[in-house]
């Protein structure tokens, strides 16, 4: 099917015209779009400003909105996504912490010269997941940046 | 101060707090808000409803993600907010519907009252018409940007804006014939 490119440029130049408010040349204007064109402008005009109430009415509201966003909470002085990051790196502390404890109270509970050394074991499971969390760290920091 | 900022530069200072980083994307950001929404909603609405979308937009600032840009997000509060308000009014209220004949269709009507209807016979033909054509016709008319500049924000190229445009126009046409 082929693509009348003229017709889209008569219109374009068409609505141009109409928007700055200058004479425009409809003879070329089969399909009635003119008409169209100069009803959308009366509807949406560009270059109209929102009245002077609702610009001091607005300034106000938005003060206020703004007011209590300030103190509502400091967490709004980060971004969600950092948020989300700094939350997820804090359970994953917990987590560490949480499960070294664990193997030192197993450990210590345990009895026999098969169990290996309490501090050995902790230490092991305390710098995997030490690990394991800078290889997060590093592919959020890789991901960031790309 | 904010004149040669970026939006999304003005709206990551926002997000940590800028005051007045917020305000200069608000100023730059009014009018072009306010006419889309008065291409959509009855003109005694205009007001709340532009004002809603602006509360909005300093209550999810932080779900800006940077990701998109800053317009793109905008835009889209302002067509959640149109949404709401067309639910709180009840579907039914969506554009009041205009009995029109085929003399008040002439849009050279001259008389207050029909000048209401032609403006609400519009509206809903806008309204009606699928939403990528009504965000070409709203980037050029409420946003006032040239086509050069549509083509450029959207990535595309100048023949295939103004192509989609005439469909947009077309579009419009046949939903007035339709009223």
């Amino acid at each position: 099917m082929s693509h009348d490119y003229r017709k889209d440029e008569q219109l374009a130049a068409m609505t141009d015209a109409i928007l700055a408010n200058q004479h425009y040349d409809n003879s070329t204007d089969d399909e009635g779009l003119g008409e169209v064109i100069v009803a959308l402008q009366q509807l949406i005009t560009p270059s109209e400003r929102p009245p002077v109430e609702l610009e001091d009415r607005l300034k106000l509201a938005l003060n206020k909105e703004w007011q209590l966003r300030a103190q509502a909470s400091p967490s709004h002085k980060l971004p969600r996504r950092y948020l989300m990051a700094v939350a997820a790196i804090a359970a994953v502390f917990v987590a560490i912490i949480a499960l070294s404890l664990t193997a030192q109270v197993d450990n210590g509970e345990m009895t026999g010269a098969a169990v290996r050394d309490a501090s050995d074991s902790s230490l092991v499971i305390l710098f995997a997941t030490l690990g394991l969390v800078f290889v997060g760290a590093l592919a959020y920091a890789f991901w960031r940046k790309r | 101060m904010f004149v040669h900022a970026s939006d999304e530069q003005l709206a990551r200072k926002a997000q940590l707090g800028d005051r007045d980083a917020f305000f200069a994307l608000y100023n730059r950001y009014l009018q072009r808000v306010y006419n889309r929404v008065k291409s959509k909603v009855p003109p005694q609405d205009v007001e709340d409803v532009t004002q809603e979308v602006f509360l909005a937009v300093v209550r999810s600032l932080d779900s800006f993600e940077q990701r998109s840009r800053f317009n793109t997000w905008l835009y889209t509060i302002v067509n959640r907010q149109i949404a709401d308000f067309y639910r709180r009014r009840g579907r039914t209220e969506r554009i009041p519907s205009v009995e029109l004949n085929d003399e008040s269709a002439d849009l050279a009507s001259t008389t207050e009252q029909d000048n209401a209807d032609q403006r609400l016979f519009i509206q809903r033909a806008l309204n009606n018409v699928p939403e990528h054509y009504q965000e070409i016709i709203l980037m050029r008319f409420a946003d006032g940007l040239s086509f050069s500049e549509i083509a450029e924000q959207r990535g595309q190229s100048l023949e295939a804006v103004k192509s989609l445009y005439r469909r947009a126009i077309q579009a419009v046409r046949d939903q007035l014939g339709e009223g």
